[in-house]
């Protein structure tokens, strides 16, 4: 159930030529909408008016010579954890099923500053927490490529939404590979760059001190050229980074010839499918024929990692989701009783299964002699990790794995929930350390469903990650 | 290590967990997250050692990082109570400034 693809740099063009008009291409983003979302399901909110005034207003703009800049007239949309001024934002949660924010989040204002039109607002599992998009208490997504499959989590809306080519780009976030892992699922890009290189102002936070904000394309130059729009210092998010914004575009094409890249084949898991191990190989052997040389190499264990991560996030969830008590966001539940019991009861009926299960071991973590057992070695282990990595990205320009231990699986197979949390098991050594990752679809699996590869870099090296993502794109020379 | 006998992870551990997370959990709800957060603690005790855990646990935050905050003087009692709420609630401007890529919004 796909449209054929679309790509900001063939829509940059289109528009520049004049061959169709933004109001047009919008108009044609809500005709595939019609078409696929029925089985898709990725859009939880889907601003048609706002879209289509938005670009009347761009093509105004063309037609007066004052495009503000190239991407001007470009459709988009946003994971529903966005906050977007005027349009609803329920983080795919009953507790915010009818929350309308007083403002946008800064990447959404710095994409619509530069005229891009703002579709919607896309599903994802409730408050991010989760690798299938099956905790979205609002609907339903399904993997473009099998509707019978999942489509990854937790930004399965966007990434869905690029696979079926609604959309050129869609935005989403990453706490333990929330944008790579659902990115892989369907066979699109999905780059979460360095922690504090995209602001956070607007989006409503799972884990602070992880959590990132990211893109999915459905090619590396589209990535390249929506990351140099978003990328940049807000004075709104204290830990946005001021680091100097380099020209992706420009480096993106630049090939690995010189590089060193360490490869680690079962991402430190031990074993992996033939089909896995295959991608990898077919990855390694196109960096080497590209002119880069090409190491195994062993990362700590993983299942360490993975309950670093699940510790971390739990805590500080279940901190930062105090603030929805039904009264400032949320459902209030009718109530004669005292606030206490008022809130109680608006949050035992607003949050769903699995954030309930978050919160309430975070919460635990955090009491008695849990803190000292559990979240001191927890964070301890993050400080480890970063700083194996941080020694393993001193001798090697890039680091390669998979990005998920398996393709997509099918909707109705039962996970547990730490079965579900094994799905992250690739992808949070990048998320404890702040590095830039980006997931780039290499082979298939024995279902046909795609496959993922991750590149790593050091902490601001982004465009190593997006010349190496340009060679397995352009793959092996037939 | 055992850590049934060092802290009781039982249904009245859980609903003093639920009291402190401000979540009504039903008794179904109780049972079940019961079983499942024992689950995830056993998993969690096999967490190890790793790095030198007599490091601090975190980062200073180097200075090149850090932004000038300004510090404006904070609203009277009084002109904060007689204010009166408009529909959406009542929003007072605390930044000035969004280097924002064609201008401010």
């Amino acid at each position: 159930m796909r449209n054929p693809p679309l790509t900001v740099t063939s829509l940059v063009q289109a528009l520049e030529r004049r061959e169709l008009s933004a109001e047009e291409l919008t108009g044609e983003v809500l005709a595939r909408l019609d078409r696929t979302e029925p089985v898709v399901g990725a859009f939880l909110t889907v601003d048609a008016e706002g879209a289509l005034a938005a670009a009347r207003r761009s093509d105004c703009r063309r037609a007066h010579g004052e495009t503000l800049h190239p991407m001007d007239g470009i459709p988009f949309a946003v994971k529903d954890n966005f906050c977007t001024a005027g349009v609803r934002t329920t983080c795919a949660s009953r507790m915010l099923e009818h929350y309308i924010p007083p403002y946008s989040a800064t990447v959404v204002s710095r994409l619509q500053s530069a005229g891009c039109v703002l579709m919607g607002k896309l599903n994802m599992d409730e408050f991010a927490m989760g690798s299938s998009t099956q905790h979205s208490a609002l609907g339903i997504t399904r993997n473009p490529l099998n509707p019978e499959c999942v489509p990854g989590g937790s930004s399965g809306g966007s990434a869905a939404a690029v696979a079926a080519g609604e959309l050129p780009f869609a935005i989403g976030s990453d706490t333990g590979g929330s944008i790579r892992q659902p990115a892989a699922f369907c066979g699109v890009m999905g780059f979460k760059p360095t922690y504090g290189l995209l602001s956070r102002y607007g989006l409503i936070s799972f884990a602070p001190s992880l959590d990132c904000v990211g893109i999915i394309t459905g090619t590396v130059a589209d990535a390249a050229q929506v990351l140099q729009l978003t990328a940049g210092r807000d004075p709104l998010d204290a830990t946005c980074l001021s680091a100097g914004i380099p020209d992706f575009a420009e480096t993106v094409g630049a090939g690995v010839k010189g590089l060193r890249i360490a490869v680690v084949p079962d991402a430190g898991m031990g074993s992996t499918s033939a089909f896995l191990s295959r991608a990898v190989l077919y990855a390694t052997e196109c960096l080497r024929d590209a002119g880069a040389t090409a190491e195994e190499a062993v990362l700590p264990s993983p299942e360490q990692a993975l309950l670093s991560y699940c510790t971390v996030s739990a805590v500080e969830a279940a901190s930062n989701l105090a603030r929805f008590d039904g009264i400032r966001f949320g459902t209030a539940q009718a109530c004669e009783e005292s606030p206490e019991t008022r809130i109680s009861a608006a949050r035992g009926a607003g949050f769903g299964e699995e954030v309930k299960r978050r919160i309430l071991l975070g919460t635990a973590l955090l009491t008695g002699s849990f803190r000292e057992r559990y979240y001191l070695p927890a964070c301890r282990l993050r400080r480890g990790i970063v700083q194996a990595m941080a020694s393993l990205l001193e001798r090697y320009d890039l680091l390669l794995m998979p990005t998920a231990p398996g393709g997509a699986f099918r909707a109705d197979q039962p996970l547990s929930a730490m079965d579900m949390r094994k799905m992250d098991l690739c992808t949070v050594y990048a998320s404890l350390a702040g590095i830039p990752a980006m997931s780039v679809p290499v082979g298939e699996d024995e279902s046909g469903m795609p496959l993922g590869i991750q590149i790593m870099a050091s902490r601001l090296h982004e465009d190593l990650i997006l010349r190496a993502a340009q060679v397995l794109e352009n793959g092996k020379p037939d | 290590m055992n850590m049934q006998k060092e802290q009781p992870t039982d249904e009245t551990w859980l609903k003093h967990i639920a009291g402190l997370a401000c979540i009504d959990l039903t008794e179904a709800e109780i049972r079940r997250y019961t079983a499942e957060l024992n689950r995830l603690l056993l998993a969690l005790d096999g967490m190890k050692a790793f790095g030198d855990s007599a490091e601090g646990l975190t980062d200073g935050i180097p200075e090149s990082e850090l932004r000038e905050d300004t510090v404006g003087s904070c609203l009277p009692r009084e002109e904060l109570l007689s204010a009166s709420a408009s529909a959406d609630g009542v929003y007072y401007l605390i930044s000035h400034g969004r280097e924002l890529w064609g201008g401010a919004v």
